[in-house]
């Protein structure tokens, strides 16, 4: 029954592989980053993004300011807080449902938001406040109200996966039908915003959009990391966690509040994003293994990569007019699970 | 001393498991055994407090869940975690983000002590289920619990595997003035390895006492509807022989 192998000198070497990965794929994030932001319509070479930077925003180079510090810098802040959001919410939402083919957007919440999109749209200056606004924070509301509808059924039901995964397409079937109720009564023009919307896309980003989504992640991000070795632990089965003197039902709803407040914060403002959350936690598996102290922050590495390339790309593909990332996420999504599909081993485990 | 008083458990509308009171000593090994049916595994689950406040009473206290090791019916487990990762998760309530020398080299001994510390950098989801069986049982073990409740612990392992594991199990009792309560299907294993045993059936506790009061042909050819022989080993431990059972023709 025994074979060879290392014993703690195996674990430590195990750690320092792992961090290695995530540094790794850090500096490709960064080097993205950079790559965002010199790619644009109007062009801009690395000495130029420089010298814009350092002169801030009231630079003397009114238009170098005003690409850089109005218009790239917010949407690639996004790009990274979006995706890292969608990543971070992907991997927990595939954990808490043990469920590799689940993603932020399973339980419904994408729906919800678009039909809050869509219905602001409609009704356009239903409230006081600006439309730039007022649609965001509908589809923030209508994200939190379809949060809410699952969690009471999990809250009388019990928060078994597959009691949650139930009332998640209940509430996802329910929100389309209402998304759909909304586009069928619109006029041509309003339906070609609302479809914009449901694209999603980073021409949205401002710096008050990066300031909300960054405050979400920033405030989540203290509990999702407080949870990662009862995420761990969840991976090895309900019984063998609730053995461990887990309660596992109250850390399912815990981690499903999270997850809605990250989803919430990164749709509202750019739309719905597909493939990010289903994509990103598979390659951070694949990278790192399923330790979450390690897997939470690589797939919030990997879900940033991924949205500011495809960031990259829209720029590249189309100069003229940016294909919003929504689409190329959508197009390159399907490919990139394949690639890690077959990239999996059998019976792997770093 | 522990004791345990257990009320009536239902599903639905059936009764699976009658009122009993158990009581163990510390360093003592309790063997659950009877028939499919019988109650066992419930009996353990309210025993370890896992579906609801936990029966056990430490002379006269509550145990605290990290003073109770239990470990569920055999199953698959399939997760990208080494083995010595996955031992390291039984003391999770102290582990903080760096993982502390002491609770590695806790998780490493636990592995050792029942011979799989070459295993420890296999992939979990690489091993037969006798191995992770094993392995889990490792896990319990790196808790250090005062309770030790287990259901079928050996039931996925071959003889050899067998007797190494109930044998740590009793040694573990001993050294550490644990409690280990069991349930076994091999009447033979349960006869050489507990000090006493509790006779479930249909939800109710019959009897409870030492292996050789418990173990006669009567009461097995009564609870198994099996017509055993009942024989004494050189060492004087019982060893149980069914005789077969004739498909219908």
């Amino acid at each position: 029954m025994t074979e060879p192998g290392p014993g703690i000198g195996g674990y430590a070497r195990r750690i320092r592989l792992r961090s290695a990965a995530a540094v790794a794929a850090a500096l490709v994030l960064l080097a993205l980053i950079l790559a965002d932001l010199v790619t644009g319509p109007s062009g801009m070479s690395l000495e130029a993004l420089n010298r814009a930077f350092r002169a801030g925003p009231q630079g003397a180079d009114r238009a170098a300011a005003a690409i850089l510090w109005q218009i790239r810098m917010p949407q690639t802040l996004m790009a990274i807080l979006v995706g890292a959001s969608l990543g971070l919410a992907g991997l927990m939402m595939q954990t808490i449902l043990a469920n590799p083919l689940a993603s932020p957007f399973t339980l419904g919440f994408s729906a919800a938001a678009g039909f809050g999109a869509a219905l602001s749209i409609l009704l356009g200056g239903l409230t006081a406040l600006p439309q730039w606004l007022e649609t965001p924070l509908a589809a923030f509301s209508m994200t939190l109200l379809a949060t809410g509808l699952v969690y009471l059924v999990a809250r009388f039901k019990g928060a078994q996966a597959e009691i949650l995964v139930l009332a998640g397409i209940a509430v996802l079937f329910f929100f389309q039908a209402l998304q759909s109720l909304v586009q069928f009564m619109a006029s041509p023009e309003v339906l070609q915003q609302i479809v914009f919307w449901l694209f999603g896309s980073l021409l949205k980003s401002s710096w008050t959009s990066v300031q909300v989504t960054g405050a979400i992640l920033l405030l989540c991000l203290p509990f999702v990391l407080r949870d990662a070795w009862n995420l761990t632990a969840l991976r090895l089965g309900d019984a063998n966690a609730a053995s461990l003197g887990m309660d596992v039902d109250a850390m399912r709803r815990r981690v499903f509040l999270l997850v809605a407040a990250l989803v919430a914060g990164a749709v509202s403002f750019t739309g719905t994003i597909g493939f990010v959350g289903l994509i990103a936690p598979h390659v951070a598996r694949a990278a790192v293994g399923e330790d979450h102290r390690f897997a939470l922050p690589m797939a919030a590495i990997t879900g940033a990569l991924i949205l500011v390339a495809a960031s990259v790309a829209g720029k590249l593909l189309s100069p003229g007019a940016v294909i919003p990332v929504g689409i190329i996420t959508a197009i390159a999504g399907i490919p990139m699970l394949l690639a890690v599909l077959f990239a999996l081993k059998p019976a792997g485990g770093r | 001393m522990l004791t345990a008083t257990i009320r009536e458990v239902r599903k639905g509308r059936v009764t699976v498991l009658q009122p009993l009171r158990l009581t163990a000593a510390p360093g003592q090994v309790l063997g659950v055994i009877g028939p499919n049916g019988a109650g066992k595994s419930t009996l353990l689950r309210q025993l370890a407090g896992i579906d609801g406040a936990g029966a056990a009473r430490w002379s006269g206290e509550a145990l605290a869940a990290r003073q109770i090791g239990f470990m569920p019916q055999a199953f698959q487990v399939s997760a990208r975690l080494s083995v010595l990762e996955c031992v390291l998760l039984g003391r999770r309530e102290g582990l903080g983000w760096r993982v502390a020398a002491q609770d590695l080299a806790a998780s490493a001994a636990a592995l050792a002590a029942l011979g799989l510390e070459r295993l420890a950098q296999r992939p979990l989801e690489s091993l037969s289920g006798g191995q992770q069986q094993m392995v889990l049982l490792a896990q319990r073990l790196v808790r250090r619990p005062r309770l030790l409740v287990l259901d079928e612990p050996t039931s996925a392992l071959d003889l050899h595997h067998q007797l190494t594991v109930l044998g740590h199990l009793r040694a573990h009792a001993r050294r550490r003035d644990a409690i280990v309560v069991m349930a076994l299907h091999d009447l033979t294993m349960a006869a050489r390895f507990c000090d006493r045993l509790a006779l479930l059936q249909a939800g109710h506790l019959l009897a409870c006492g030492p292996p050789c009061t418990l173990l006669t042909s009567e009461a097995i050819r009564e609870g198994w509807q099996v017509e055993p022989e009942v024989l004494l080993a050189r060492d004087g431990g019982q060893v149980i022989v069914p005789h077969r059972i004739e498909a219908p023709q």
